[in-house]
């Protein structure tokens, strides 16, 4: 059953075995898990069914660093949240994601790859993939890519399955949903505040968007599934009338954030396509390969987690004269002289067919060279994982929106660690290529301010935020998603990941769900 | 569509005027003598790279590896495998080439 919090028009009070909030991926998971065994679940958000302005508008920060994607709309508020406009790309973390590296800071989860694994294939289920098999044994042959990398032991090929069309959680699930007794879907409910004491979590406040009414949720068990911003937000927003006893006993909430940086910064010149990405459609999802460095690799040349699709380019593409066009313009611009001037003067004339070209599609947006077109090589699309470090946050800054929560200023960057990492990376697969004769990679090490500068794209995967950790030193949330400080109050989605690896994280989030959901079964059946 | 056969056009054209397009001002005219830049020898740059980075000569380290020009390609070929195995590469303009490509390429200026 549904109910519009829009239409309550005098102060409600619900009881409930279990309260959710937030209906995005998580909530809408853990609800569709809880709901056969609880006698009363409730799942609140803050949006309505689709889309709307004034829901929206809730998610406008303050401020974000700069090249930071304004995070307004890179998600979406209501029901189904960002799973409304995902591409739907999943993939299982790698086991090393889980394990504390000596060389990643703040790496290591408090869980191992073993303990969320048999997770995965229900995840796959909920996400439109058929189940959690991304193995090479299935999927290698089925996209000729067999035997390509057997000799190799710092490159493979990693497999990502994509339902088409994506699974948008709440158009696919809300029947179900709607059709259990035990369990109330309540939209246009947003969560203003808690009623916590001695570390449990009494009831929690909600408005709609009609009146300034305060509505009230009692529950055993409050889980939140804000999203990866909202979680550390709220959480904060929480903690301000608490004295940060909320799983902020030692200033975790909110840092540690992590996004997987995107960028094209190297190119293979080959002459056959075994490099090339696949693509291919099973009559249910596409299946996608891409390079990838192994656990080995990774060890040996301390780096970091990251995929490497290579897409065919074309001569146009792959120019390097627009590119040093554009650093040299930049340099000009800001009065200065463009470091390492001379190289990319020279390869401005030495490549001016192409910069001649980009003017005229520009201009007149019509082609001119015919070889423009022409196959150059390919280009490395690489999404990269970011080592979680503490200063890089979310936190509240004085303004607030309509509901009086106060909006996120965002401080986000990437590391220089995180940029040596990738350029180790990079020349480890250039030397793997040429041990193989798949080809010469090559770095484009001279376009590095633009590449982590304004060409620096997001996978807009908020993370890390009110991590999984040991301890509340170290994060907010214990290995069973528990906030450190509480009794009753859980976290899910991908806010609690430790690291981030170079997956998409919703995958992970369903499977987390899944087990948070579990997790909270036994506890009911051990009380009952 | 232009064809392939006008490039060499194109390019001595944007070498006397192109940069004039790119509105620089004084900045451009104190480096706009340095365009000799379109002249650079790929085979000069491996070679100053190679001697600033390695330890021996370009032919030192080809006779090292018994390379010479009757080698067979194959034989070439399977040096410079073993380099990028070993570690032992260059890297030109972001290029990562093998020690043996690169000393090859070297050898062509001397």
């Amino acid at each position: 059953m549904t109910l519009d919090a829009n239409q309550l028009s005098s102060p409600q009070s619900y009881n409930a075995d279990i309260c959710i909030l937030g209906g995005g991926v998580a909530g809408i998971v853990i609800a569709n898990e809880l709901a056969k065994h609880f006698n009363k679940v409730l799942l609140l958000d803050g949006g309505d069914a689709t889309y709307s302005q004034s829901s929206q508008d809730c998610y406008a920060p303050n401020k974000v660093s700069k090249h930071f994607p304004d995070p307004t709309y890179t998600r979406l508020r209501f029901l189904g949240g960002t799973s409304n406009h995902w591409l739907n790309s999943t993939a299982p973390l790698d086991p090393i994601d889980f394990e504390e590296r000596d060389w990643v800071a703040n790496s290591g989860w408090p869980i191992q790859f073993e303990d969320i694994a048999p997770y995965y294939d229900k995840a796959g289920h909920y996400c439109g993939v058929q189940n959690g098999d991304f193995s090479h044994e299935t999927w290698l042959s089925y996209l000729n890519k067999e035997g390509i990398l057997e000799q190799s032991d710092s490159l493979r090929f990693g497999i990502a399955k994509i339902a088409s069309p994506p699974t948008r959680f709440f158009d696919k699930y809300k029947e179900t949903l709607a059709n259990y007794k035990s369990l109330q879907t309540i939209k246009n409910a947003n969560v203003v505040d808690i009623q916590a004491n001695e570390g449990t979590v009494k009831s929690i406040t909600f408005k709609s968007f009609a009146n300034d009414l305060e509505h009230e949720v009692k529950a055993q068990k409050f889980v939140m599934c804000f999203g990866g911003i909202e979680n550390a937000r709220m959480l904060l927003h929480f903690n301000q009338k608490n004295g940060n006893t909320l799983g902020n006993q030692h200033d975790t909430v909110g840092r540690y954030f992590m996004d997987h940086p995107t960028m094209i910064p190297a190119q293979i010149f080959t002459s056959d396509n075994a490099v090339a990405s696949n693509n291919k459609n099973n009559g249910e999802f596409n299946i996608n390969t891409y390079l990838s460095l192994t656990d080995k690799a990774l060890r040996k040349n301390e780096t970091t987690n990251l995929r490497m699709p290579a897409f065919q380019a074309s001569n146009y593409q792959i120019s390097d004269g627009i590119s040093s066009y554009h650093i040299i313009k930049q340099g000009i611009e800001k009065g200065e002289m463009a470091e390492d001037f001379l190289s990319h003067l020279g390869r401005f004339f030495g490549d001016f067919d192409m910069v001649l070209e980009a003017f005229y599609r520009q201009k007149f947006s019509e082609e001119l060279f015919e070889h423009a077109n022409e196959m150059g090589g390919y280009e490395l699309n690489v999404m990269m994982e970011q080592e979680p470090v503490r200063e890089n946050r979310v936190y509240l800054s004085d303004k607030k929106d309509k509901f009086g929560i106060p909006k996120v200023n965002i401080d986000w960057q990437l590391t220089e660690n995180d940029k040596a990492r990738l350029w180790k990376s990079l020349e480890a697969t250039g030397k793997e290529l040429g041990a193989l004769s798949m080809g010469r990679l090559r770095m484009l090490v001279e376009r590095s301010d633009r590449l982590f500068g304004d060409q620096m794209g997001f996978g807009n995967h908020h993370m890390g935020t009110t991590r999984m950790a040991h301890s509340s030193k170290e994060g907010v949330v214990d290995k069973d998603l528990k906030v450190f400080g509480c009794t009753n109050l859980y976290i899910a989605g991908s806010s609690v990941f430790s690291t981030g690896g170079h997956v998409p994280p919703t995958l992970t989030i369903v499977a987390l769900s899944i087990k948070l959901a579990e997790h909270l079964i036994q506890g009911h059946k051990h009380v009952g | 569509m232009l064809d392939k056969s006008k490039r060499n056009f194109i390019k001595y054209i944007a070498s006397s005027s192109a940069f004039a397009s790119l509105n620089t001002s004084a900045l451009a005219s104190t480096i706009s003598s340095k365009l000799e830049i379109n002249s650079v020898n790929i085979s000069k740059l491996v070679s100053d790279i190679w001697n600033k980075e390695m330890p021996m000569s370009a032919y030192s380290y080809l006779s090292q590896k018994s390379i010479s020009a009757h080698t067979s390609e194959r034989r070439v070929k399977e040096a410079i495998q073993h380099d990028f195995k070993n570690d032992k590469t260059i890297l030109v303009n972001g290029f990562i080439i093998s020690a043996t490509e690169a000393a090859l390429i070297a050898t062509i200026v001397s």
